[in-house]
């Protein structure tokens, strides 16, 4: 049995949501289909538990990689897919209380298909992260995206409809993009297997095809990533769509977008040549301008949700940073992880707010996360800025080093009064003695991402 | 039931005129059209037809990249079937999928689309702006 799981964890990974997904159209109860959404969800982490050792991959069909489409799982893709399979586990936790809410926002026939477009997304993200054949990444972003589309546009604002229209131009233009560079690489190796295609690159040298298609790939994972200059459709988005909706979207999206970047940069072109062709640096300079307008902007806010939306554009700036000036893998996903699960408490605590069912335990968790987002000592934002103002330094990058010190004093200012907001706002909760399970279990993984690295 | 047919049959079938890098070029140009509705038109509807231009220009490209010069479609079959030079066929099959992928895509849209148009009364970026 265990033999068993370990040689199909690779397709069982994926289909477990996609069949829930499937199966959940067909029912017509939401409580049902509520029920089948934890039980996926306990069922993909249990299924964690029988990851296989070092590097496996799985035939679909039983047709050998260069011919058939394959199913890889590496360092990388290993702790994306466990991350992923958590953040599922941890919103189906926190269903007790915000099933009410997140079915408030639709009208009552429709109910169900919250949860059932949130396992296709899944499903979708979980294709991305084991798929190693570079066109089953397009199709698997293009499931994720269109799922999201439909979730992005439930939301008590009517303005949520028009978000979700922006993020499918934008989407769709990036999904395009990255296309028209996987039919480069396909035209320079006549490959669409990622190891196949890094393997018969090495023989080649570089073109300006070979740049051009990294170029393409790049700014389709900047439009993804909602990096400085197409961060627009975040903003209608984070403002107007349903914020419980959001806790699951938000933290899930900026991780696959990362994991696209990751993989495509390391795995199939490798981070010599992102190097070498100038892209790094015009990433770098991208996401310098992101952190420096965006905190300046933070800094001018005063709307609470405002403000987050411009610290999730100088978390994901920070991030490319590292990403553009480093290879280690592990650092970078620990700064997207612990961006991840601080989204993921954000919206949490908002969509609390906005209902009034703020108590002590969700007010202290929203504390000690703003805390962690500036940067203080003992959270896991101390130590990834630390590694990321260490990694400017090695690489000599001082302008970039300079942006990320100014952007984390100004940061004081808004984090401050962020803070001030929710004490402000919420003291009288604090008197109200509540346990939210899922909050705990997200503040607890984000301090246990400190010992990450290390392992 | 086989398609048996003679190698002067097909070598006409391969007489083509020349289109060199042509294709290439019309499918940059249907791509800039494309982005540039998306880019410019008022209208959510104008936007989401460019869109769905701008993901043809893509299709052009990758049917492009697959045609051998007088290549003939491979599904003819042939004896000396080592004289004949086939287009490639795993290009068209991608370019299914994405047909497939954008018509969802467009579907999505136009769902959004009717949505916007029975809560605002207009589909004008200006007016919902407002």
């Amino acid at each position: 049995m265990k033999l068993f799981l370990q040689q199909q964890f690779l397709i069982l990974n994926f289909l477990i949501p996609f069949l829930a997904a499937l199966i959940s159209v067909v029912v017509s109860k939401a409580d049902k289909v509520r029920l089948i959404f934890k039980i996926t969800s306990l069922l993909s982490l249990a299924l964690m538990l029988f990851i296989p050792d070092g590097k496996t991959s799985y035939y679909l069909g039983g047709f050998a990689p260069p011919i058939g489409i394959e199913f890889v799982l590496d360092r990388l893709g290993k702790h994306v897919l466990i991350f992923c399979n958590i953040i599922l586990f941890v919103f189906a936790l926190s269903l007790t209380w915000l099933s009410p809410i997140l079915e408030k926002s639709t009208k009552p026939e429709y109910k169900k298909y919250i949860y059932t477009l949130i396992l296709l997304m899944h499903a979708g993200t979980l294709g991305i992260v084991s798929t190693g054949d570079i066109f089953n990444l397009y199709v698997f972003i293009e499931i994720a995206s269109i799922a999201s589309y439909g979730l992005i546009s439930i939301g008590q604002s009517r303005h949520s409809v028009v978000a979700a229209l922006e993020y499918l131009i934008t989407g769709t233009i990036s999904a395009t993009l990255i296309l028209v560079g996987i039919g480069f690489l396909y035209v320079l190796t006549g490959s669409l297997n990622m190891s196949d295609i890094s393997h018969r690159l090495a023989d080649l040298e570089y073109s300006n095809l070979l740049i051009m298609a990294c170029l393409l790939f790049t700014v389709g994972c900047i439009l993804k990533l909602a990096l400085f200059p197409m961060h627009l459709w975040l903003a209608r988005a984070y403002t107007h769509t349903e914020s419980a909706i959001l806790t699951y979207i938000a933290s899930i999206s900026v991780v696959s977008g990362f994991y696209v970047l990751l993989r495509f940069v390391h795995s199939v072109t490798g981070f010599a040549l992102f190097k070498d062709s100038g892209i790094s640096e015009i990433f770098s300079l991208l996401a310098v301008i992101a952190v420096l307008c965006s905190s300046y902007l933070a800094y001018r806010a005063h709307h609470f949700r405002r403000i987050i939306f411009y610290s999730a554009i100088i978390q994901v700036g920070y991030a490319s940073l590292m990403a553009a000036n480093s290879s280690n893998i592990t650092l970078i996903l620990q700064y997207v992880f612990a961006d991840g699960l601080a989204k993921f408490l954000f919206f949490a605590y908002i969509t609390l707010e906005e209902n009034g069912q703020n108590c002590s335990n969700s007010v202290y968790v929203a504390l000690v996360n703003i805390i962690s987002n500036l940067g203080l000592p003992i959270t896991v934002g101390f130590f990834n800025k630390v590694n990321l103002l260490q990694i400017l330094l090695m690489n000599s990058n001082y302008i970039a080093f300079v942006a990320a010190i100014i952007a984390s004093v100004v940061g004081v200012s808004y984090n401050f009064r962020m803070m001030n907001h929710i004490i402000r706002h919420e003291g009288s909760a604090l008197l109200k003695s509540q346990h939210h399970l899922s909050l705990y279990a997200a503040t607890i993984m984000s301090f246990g991402l400190i010992i990450y690295v290390k392992i | 039931m086989r398609w048996n047919i003679s190698l002067s049959k097909i070598r006409v079938l391969g007489k083509e005129p020349k289109v060199g890098n042509m294709m290439y070029l019309v499918s940059v140009l249907v791509f800039v059209i494309g982005l540039y509705m998306v880019i410019t038109e008022d209208s959510y509807l104008r936007k989401v037809m460019g869109l769905s231009i701008f993901q043809t220009a893509c299709i052009i490209f990758f049917l492009s990249i697959s045609k051998a010069a007088s290549g003939v479609a491979p599904f003819y079959y042939h004896e000396n079937a080592g004289e004949v030079i086939y287009t490639s066929s795993l290009a068209h099959v991608l370019m299914l999928t994405a047909i497939v992928v954008g018509f969802t895509t467009l579907a999505v849209a136009l769902a959004l689309i009717y949505r916007i148009k029975s809560e605002f009364g207009s589909v004008s970026e200006r007016d919902i702006n407002q």
